[in-house]
């Protein structure tokens, strides 16, 4: 078989067993990439399938569905190895779309160094350039973009959450489900999932954030963060960090923002106190909207900012925080 | 458990990333980044893993030793590693490992080798991902030219018997994963800070081994290349397009600012 006009998504799900976002994603720029090529965009997911899980995801985009019955749904490095062995050996699938995941990043270069070809991870925008891939990628920790392009195929990528933006829903759409073969004992795995452990927090995670208000070295210390967190309940809204105040203990290290914490873009980003490093650029720079509130002007949270303010957050924050209380 | 637990920590010479942007002169014609006026360092990821490694040879006992590769490495900079608590150092120095050219896939066998030459170890630790590709990709490669399990961002590592038990990072908390020594792990940030060396470890650092190979004296086979190609490499471009809110009084800005967000109904 020869799939090389077969664009491949890796399927993954949430905990409760819906199709998890960034796979919604991929299967949008699956059909975008596939554009009016006449190239078919297909998924491959772990686990038996009904009929509402591969209908779902051929109404979201994809003209194929691949169901590795024999390997369990929840994440296994070796058995998704395994499927994804079977599926670039009977499918050879021209392009292969992983999520920049937690399940993807650890994926990605398993499959890659198995398959013994080239893989851009974290990517954060594919594009054609004739009949090759072109994967854009963040390098320096944001300080220059690389772009890639392979001698090897499939054509592997992992790309960042939210990159990609689902299709509408289309339940007219139609589509193959196909079984796929896989050969699996997972009794000799070696690596051996025991639990979960959940972080206890009543409050927003920064992933779900709509608003998120956050601080950085300039906030001062741990007393200042008690006012953004006044702040956040009047805006309902998370609040992050840059690393100094993670660092310092100031605020815990889970909310930490940019390349080694979270990656966000919610609707509105608030930074008080931040220089606007690029490692921290690189984590909220897609934010629809950003407001900065910094005392120096040539600060380089500026670049990026929608909205600013020269001054102190000391004085900043509490008559920002009383007018939308006034206001709201 | 092994009777000495053996390590070998993964550890890249960087630019210093903490150095401003302008100190990273891009040449897109030769598609390469130069930095300018900002020492090597070892990259700040691979630092938590050489701390990761300290704590565990603290607990259990053993050693720790320390491998880079890449060109024209600073004795120094792998001096100041060793100080914090390793036994020696391995550096594979040579033209040929560019960084600027060197891929995941080079870098994985070239490591791989040199460990195998090195002897034998119960584990091998790497940072998450390296301070300049950001590409994350090498501990999965040693694993698997190694042949051994590979666990992916632990916040900690405790060693059982012959397993270790790795929490690995989730968004919302972390899961708990097994795997038999020996293994390769790849740490985040949470590991801990890595510790200063005392002035004193960095004296009795200049006693301790510092090895140093070529490509050719660990990699038989040649190094393997090009999987990938470089195609462009550029500096994002950023409009700046802020506007200012300002007032006599700058709490009264700051009432502005709620008042403006609220009229343009982005809060
Ligand atoms: C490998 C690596 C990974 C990294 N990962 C991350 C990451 O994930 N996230 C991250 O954030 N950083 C990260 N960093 C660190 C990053 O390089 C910066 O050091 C950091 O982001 C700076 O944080 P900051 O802006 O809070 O502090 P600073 O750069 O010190 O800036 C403080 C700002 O506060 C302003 N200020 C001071 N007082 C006041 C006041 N009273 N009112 C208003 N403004 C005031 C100052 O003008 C200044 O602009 C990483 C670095 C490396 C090397």
């Amino acid at each position: 078989m020869d799939g090389s006009n077969i664009i491949s998504v890796v399927g993954e799900f949430a905990e409760d067993g819906s199709i998890a976002p960034v796979t919604l994603e991929l299967l949008g720029i699956g059909r975008e990439l596939a554009g009016g090529s006449g190239k078919q965009v297909a998924v491959v997911i772990a686990g038996p399938a009904d009929e509402s899980v591969t209908g779902n995801l051929i109404a979201q985009g994809a003209d194929k569905v691949y169901v590795a019955e024999s390997i369990e749904r929840k994440y296994s490095p070796e058995g998704y190895v395994k499927m994804l062995d079977a599926l670039c050996n009977q499918v050879k699938p021209g392009v292969l779309l992983i999520g920049h995941s937690p399940v993807g990043l650890d994926l990605a270069p398993r499959i890659a160094f198995d398959l013994n070809v080239g893989l851009v991870t974290d990517s954060i925008k594919v594009e054609w350039s004739g009949d090759k891939l072109k994967c854009y990628k963040q390098v320096y920790g944001g300080i220059a973009v690389a772009v890639y392009s392979f001698n090897t195929s499939p054509q592997i990528v992992s790309i960042r959450q939210r990159v990609g933006t689902p299709i509408a829903r289309d339940d007219s759409r139609s589509g193959n489900v196909e079984k796929l073969d896989v050969d699996f004992d997972a009794s000799a795995a070696r690596y051996n999932w025991l639990e979960k452990v959940e972080e206890e927090t009543t409050e927003i995670r920064l992933e779900d954030a709509e608003v998120i208000v956050a601080g950085g070295r300039g906030m001062g210390g741990g007393e200042e963060f008690k006012q953004l967190y006044e702040l956040a309940t009047v805006l309902n809204c998370a609040v992050g960090a840059s690393r100094p105040p993670c660092d310092s203990g100031w605020i815990p290290s889970s909310r930490q923002v940019g390349i080694t914490g979270k990656i966000v873009s919610p609707d509105v980003y608030i930074a008080f106190g931040i220089s606007g490093a690029t490692q921290h650029l690189t984590g909220m720079q897609d934010s629809k909207s950003i407001i900065a509130v910094n005392t120096d002007a040539e600060a380089n949270i500026f670049q990026v900012a929608d909205y600013g303010v020269v001054g102190d957050l000391k004085e900043i924050i509490p008559a920002f925080t009383n007018k939308l209380k006034e206001l709201r | 458990m092994p009777e000495e637990l053996k390590i070998v920590v993964c550890a890249k010479q960087v630019p210093d990333p903490e150095g401003p942007p302008s100190s990273f002169e891009l040449n897109s014609e030769e598609k390469r980044i130069t930095p300018r006026g900002i020492p090597p360092v070892i990259s700040p990821f691979d630092e938590n893993a050489l701390e990761a490694a300290v704590q565990l040879v603290e607990k259990h006992g053993g050693t720790v030793s320390i491998l880079g590769v890449g060109t024209n490495l600073s004795a120094s900079v792998y001096l100041k590693a060793i100080a914090v608590g390793a036994e020696d150092s391995y550096m594979v120095d040579d033209p040929e490992l560019d960084p600027a050219i060197l891929d995941s896939v080079t870098t994985a066998k070239i490591l791989s080798d040199a460990i195998k030459k090195m002897g034998e170890f119960d584990l091998i630790l790497t940072g998450r991902q390296a301070a300049d590709t950001n590409a994350g990709q090498v501990p999965a490669g040693i694993a698997h030219i190694l042949g051994l399990p590979v666990v992916t961002l632990a916040q900690s590592i405790t060693v059982e018997g012959d397993k270790i038990k790795v929490n690995r990072e989730l968004p919302d908390g972390y899961e708990v994963v097994e795997v038999p020594l020996p293994a390769v792990v790849s740490v985040t940030p949470d590991i801990g800070e890595i510790r200063y060396p005392k002035i004193s470890a960095i004296k009795a650092a200049k006693k301790k081994p510092q090895t140093k190979w070529s490509a050719a004296d660990v990699a038989g086979e040649g190094v393997p290349r090009n999987l990938l190609n470089l195609d462009e490499l550029f500096t994002p471009v950023r409009e700046p397009h802020c506007e200012f809110i300002e007032a006599e009084d700058i709490s009264e800005a700051g009432a502005m600012l709620a008042q403006k967000l609220v009229e343009e109904k982005i809060l």
